[in-house]
């Protein structure tokens, strides 16, 4: 499999931008696999960071590549993405097949270091992204990076481009926004 | 929302946040919608609010509490055995837990913070396990362990499998009936512990789980006692507080920092928040509500910190999230509104007294309130007294404003009757005397006024409050003459209502130069928005009259009175201000020596007073007053004198025999018996109205001083030699405490008594 992905990203890396797409599936497998083993784990640090995730399947890929991975940033935003989709889902599957216990809150979430919070909430997360998406799909991105792929300031400011105040900036307005649409 | 308008508004948000109220009102200011301030300020508040939850946990910066580096599932501590994350909490992460010495139970594990767990903390927590092991309710969540493992304190309790009430309630729809219910479960459990000695310190919903256990709803308090347990000062729960938790729910006292002072009925307070939160949605201190509503509700903010609105108010000031929160309690907006006005309105508001004095002394009382409303019974909490709601800003000042008008008025007309206390001095020299009387007194009654306001503060515990203890009201003053400015951008009616206010709470403390200001920028809106021959405009001319009074601008005084009364006269001639701008107008022209029109403006006033208010009313006496002194000063002693019975026998009537207003027309009607020739009668009135001063103000007062300048006058015109000397002597002294040895009544004095020292042996009378 991650000879495939990494065949892909060569692909991608030389200007084939369908290859990051026929990527998705593959690195999303990549990922949850990782995710899931590192939450089974349980072990000392039970605390695992979606960013350290992203990073450990870098580099295992570039490693393999035995070559720096070309837009690197993009691949952070890209793996991102798709950690909000995993959550999505994680979610939805967990509604369907969980109720009560609200209080009982040894979630995905905890394991990987993203707030807590709550499984509805995820779901209005998702919706409330998809309609910001519409009015300013930059900030959109930016939460992506900084709430599902964990990234730093630094980081996510390295991925869009930007300067780490505007980062700030625009997270902060972010917060905002979600907190408002998320109202409890 | 167009693309456009989002990227202004989240440019500015996005600065805003880490700036101050005043800040981000500046920086919004760019903003030039009204809806997309609007918008702006509600995206604000939800940062305030909760911004801080979707931060994500960062590796490279040391996490708070993160007590996993130590311990985490799997691992054991002392008995227990760690199963599962339950949740992250203030003071630390909770895990379920399994014991399995003495026997096999599954418990809830709280494992407090490294940082808030000093070896100090620890040994108390040891020894605060006997005293939390004492409690047995089925509302408290028992605490089965305390204790430490390295330096990591812990507390094992009971595991309750519920969610927090206000969740609870909303999720299961329950009715206003079913949440007292449940809300008096709580109290009962809390109840208990207090009776045991422990004090909770830190209710809020999410401290109260409910558990539904065979169709029964059973609400379970945790963390009982651990606040306390931590630290007996609770200095790092309070800053931790500020820091993460919500201090909603955190009794005054408690966020002051008073942690000491922190009884059982902080407890009830925040039973009080909670019961609030349950009832309306919000609790009680949303402070991103006041920032929505900016305005008139921005500049009452010092108001709504010292009382929330009530429960049914909050319910009606929300608008269309009233449907939402009335629907989870199975009601309409206005029937939840009915359903809370009144009883449940008052009991939750003498829980949330900011006085723990005002408060239910216990969880029972207010627990047994509820009940009785629940049984349709009256309820014990009341409306708040009448000085009580004193503390609310706008009430304190509107007292304040009372009280000015009516020191004001009688220092119009006693600031004459002190002018004439010196019958030998002549009339360009009794301006000065007046002067500077006049200011003394003013200062004199402005701290009075100030030791009457710091009285009701201190009832309400409002320094506490305030960020600084020392705050004075010429402060509050300044800060509301600021906010009234800068805040308050819709109305500039309500605007310059408030200045007019704050101007005259200026003027009472001599603060002329700030209730000049502020009365011009009145005086300026109200003619741009109310007309130049508006009521409104008039009535600010009346209270720069007594400013320029005050100032001893005698022309400018009498120049904007007369203005004053005439837009009075066409606008509104029943107008109730029209009396006092005439009343005020009268002194003023007498002491321009403008005699005859003086008496024209206080005969109408006169006139008008009796119609509006009846003979027997102390307005008429103080009209009559100032009507006998401007006789007297055109040489009609026969008129003035019966005016000025006519005001004595009123005021009899009205304040009794020795009220302290009395003592101005016994002022002024002895200095007429003086001017008629009858100096034994000028000596009982004078001594009558210097009793009436002594008993009322105290030996040391000023106005005592001039009553004994008055009567030892008298009695040296009357030949009795040492009772003036000694008068003088202590007239003298009173001056002297209150003025420089340069003053005019100092030098006259002093000269009075050398004079009937050395004449003493003479005893015929002299004619001054």
């Amino acid at each position: 499999m991650d000879k495939e992905i990494t065949e892909l990203l060569r692909q991608w890396g030389a200007g084939d931008h369908e290859a990051l797409s026929e990527m998705v599936p593959l690195v999303e497998a990549e990922l949850r696999r990782l995710a899931t083993f590192h939450f089974r784990k349980e072990s000392s640090d039970h605390t695992l960071q979606p960013t350290a995730l992203v990073n450990e399947l870098y580099l295992r890929l570039s490693s393999q590549m035995k070559v720096q991975l070309v837009n690197r940033a993009q691949f952070f935003a890209f793996a991102s993405r798709l950690m909000r989709r995993i959550l999505v889902d994680y979610h939805r599957a967990r509604q369907s097949s969980k109720r009560g216990r609200d209080q009982v809150r040894v979630t995905f979430e905890d394991a990987l270091g993203i707030p807590a919070i709550r499984d509805a909430e995820i779901l209005e997360l998702d919706g409330a992204l998809e309609s910001l998406k519409k009015v300013d799909p930059d900030m959109c991105r930016l939460v992506e990076l900084r709430f599902f792929g964990g990234l730093t300031v630094p980081e996510t400011a390295e991925v869009l481009g930007t300067s780490t105040a505007t980062v700030k900036r625009e997270w902060a307005a972010a917060k905002a926004f979600l907190s408002r649409e998320l109202r409890e | 929302m167009t693309p456009e308008s989002w990227k202004k508004i989240k440019d500015l948000v996005g600065r805003a946040v880490d700036l101050d109220q005043a800040g981000r009102r500046e920086l919004l200011y760019e903003l030039d919608e009204p809806r997309l301030q609007a918008e702006a300020w509600s995206l604000l508040a939800a940062f305030d609010r909760d911004g801080d939850r979707w931060e994500p946990a960062q590796p490279d910066r040391p996490q708070r509490g993160e007590p996993s580096t130590t311990v985490g599932v799997g691992d054991r501590v002392g008995a227990f055995h760690l199963l599962e994350v339950l949740g992250e909490g203030g003071m630390g992460r909770v895990y379920s837990a399994r014991q399995e010495e003495p026997f096999e139970r599954e418990v809830a594990l709280k494992i407090i913070r490294a940082d808030l767990g000093s070896p100090e903390a620890m040994r108390r927590f040891e020894a605060e396990q006997r005293i939390l092991a004492r409690m047995s309710h089925r509302n408290i969540a028992r605490v089965i362990e305390a204790g430490s493992q390295g330096d990591l304190p812990y507390f094992a309790m009971e595991l309750v499998d519920g969610r927090p009430i206000d969740r609870f309630c909303d999720q299961e729809r329950l009715s206003i009936r079913e949440r007292l219910t449940l809300f008096i479960e709580v109290c009962r459990g809390v109840e208990h512990a207090h009776k045991k000695g422990v004090i909770h310190r830190d209710i809020k919903p999410s401290n109260v789980l409910v558990a539904k256990e065979d169709g029964i709803f059973l609400p379970k308090i945790i963390d009982f006692g651990i606040a306390k347990a931590l630290d007996p000062d609770s200095t790092a729960i309070t800053a931790f507080g500020q820091g993460i938790g919500t201090p909603d729910y955190m009794s005054p006292e408690q966020a002051a920092g008073a942690e000491t002072s922190a009884d059982t009925r902080s407890d009830v307070y925040s039973l009080g928040a909670l019961l609030y939160k349950m009832l309306c949605g919000r609790p009680p201190r949303d402070s991103s509500e006041i920032r929505r509503h900016l305005g008139a509700a921005e500049w009452l903010r010092v108001l709504q910190q010292e009382d929330p609105p009530t429960p049914s108010g909050q319910i009606s000031r929300l608008g269309d999230e009233s449907e939402w929160i009335a629907k989870r309690r199975r009601e309409s907006p206005a029937g939840l509104i009915r359903c809370l006005e009144g009883d449940l309105d008052s009991v939750v508001q003498k829980a949330l007294s900011r006085d723990p004095d005002q408060r239910y002394q216990h969880p029972s009382a207010l627990a047994e309130d509820l009940e009785r409303h629940l049984r349709h019974e009256p309820v014990l909490a009341r409306p708040p007294a009448p000085a009580y709601l004193l503390r609310q800003w706008i009430r304190r000042h509107k007292t304040l404003v009372a009280v000015c008008v009516g020191v004001l008025l009688s220092m119009s007309f006693g600031m004459a009757a002190a002018g004439l206390s010196l019958i030998k001095a002549r009339k360009a020299e009794k301006v000065a005397e007046i002067k500077a009387w006049e200011a003394s007194k003013e200062a004199k009654k402005a701290q009075q006024i100030q030791e009457f306001l710091r009285s009701l503060f201190q009832g309400s515990n409002l320094e506490k409050m305030d960020p600084r203890p020392d705050l004075t009201l010429k402060e509050v003053l300044d800060q509301g003459a600021t906010r009234v400015r800068t805040e308050l951008g819709q109305d500039p009616l309500v605007r310059a209502e408030l200045m007019l206010e704050i101007a005259n709470s200026y003027r009472v403390l001599a603060q002329f130069k700030a209730a000049e200001r502020l009365l011009g920028e009145a005086l300026g809106i109200f003619e741009a928005e109310a007309g130049l021959k508006s009521v409104e405009v008039a009535r600010v001319k009346n209270d720069l009259g007594i400013l320029m009074t005050n100032l001893s601008r005698g022309e400018k005084a009498a120049e904007y009175l007369s203005q004053s009364v005439a837009i009075f006269e066409s606008a509104d001639p029943d107008h109730p201000v029209l009396v006092t701008a005439l009343s005020n107008l009268g002194p003023a022209l007498k002491n321009l020596g403008r005699l005859e029109e003086a008496r024209t403006v206080l005969a109408r006033a006169l006139d008008l007073a009796i119609r509006q208010l009846g003979e027997e009313s102390a307005r008429v006496v103080a009209i009559r007053n100032g009507l006998g002194q401007v006789h007297h000063e055109r040489g009609e002693y026969q008129r003035s004198a019966e005016v000025l019975e006519q005001a004595l026998q009123t005021g009899e009537r009205l304040f009794g025999k020795e009220h302290p207003r009395l003592a101005y027309p016994l002022t002024s009607l002895g200095m007429t018996r003086v001017a008629q020739g009858d100096r034994v009668a000028a000596r009982r009135l004078f001594g009558r109205a210097l009793a009436i001063d002594e008993k009322f103000y105290g030996s040391g007062h000023l106005n005592v001083g001039i009553g004994l300048a008055n009567l030892a006058t008298v009695e040296q015109e009357l030949g009795k030699c040492e009772a003036a000397a000694e008068k003088f002597a202590r007239s003298l002294d009173i001056f002297r405490a209150h003025f420089s040895a340069d003053h005019r009544l100092v030098i006259q004095v002093s000269e009075d008594l050398e004079n009937v020292e050395a004449n003493c042996s003479a005893s015929v009378p002299s004619s001054g």
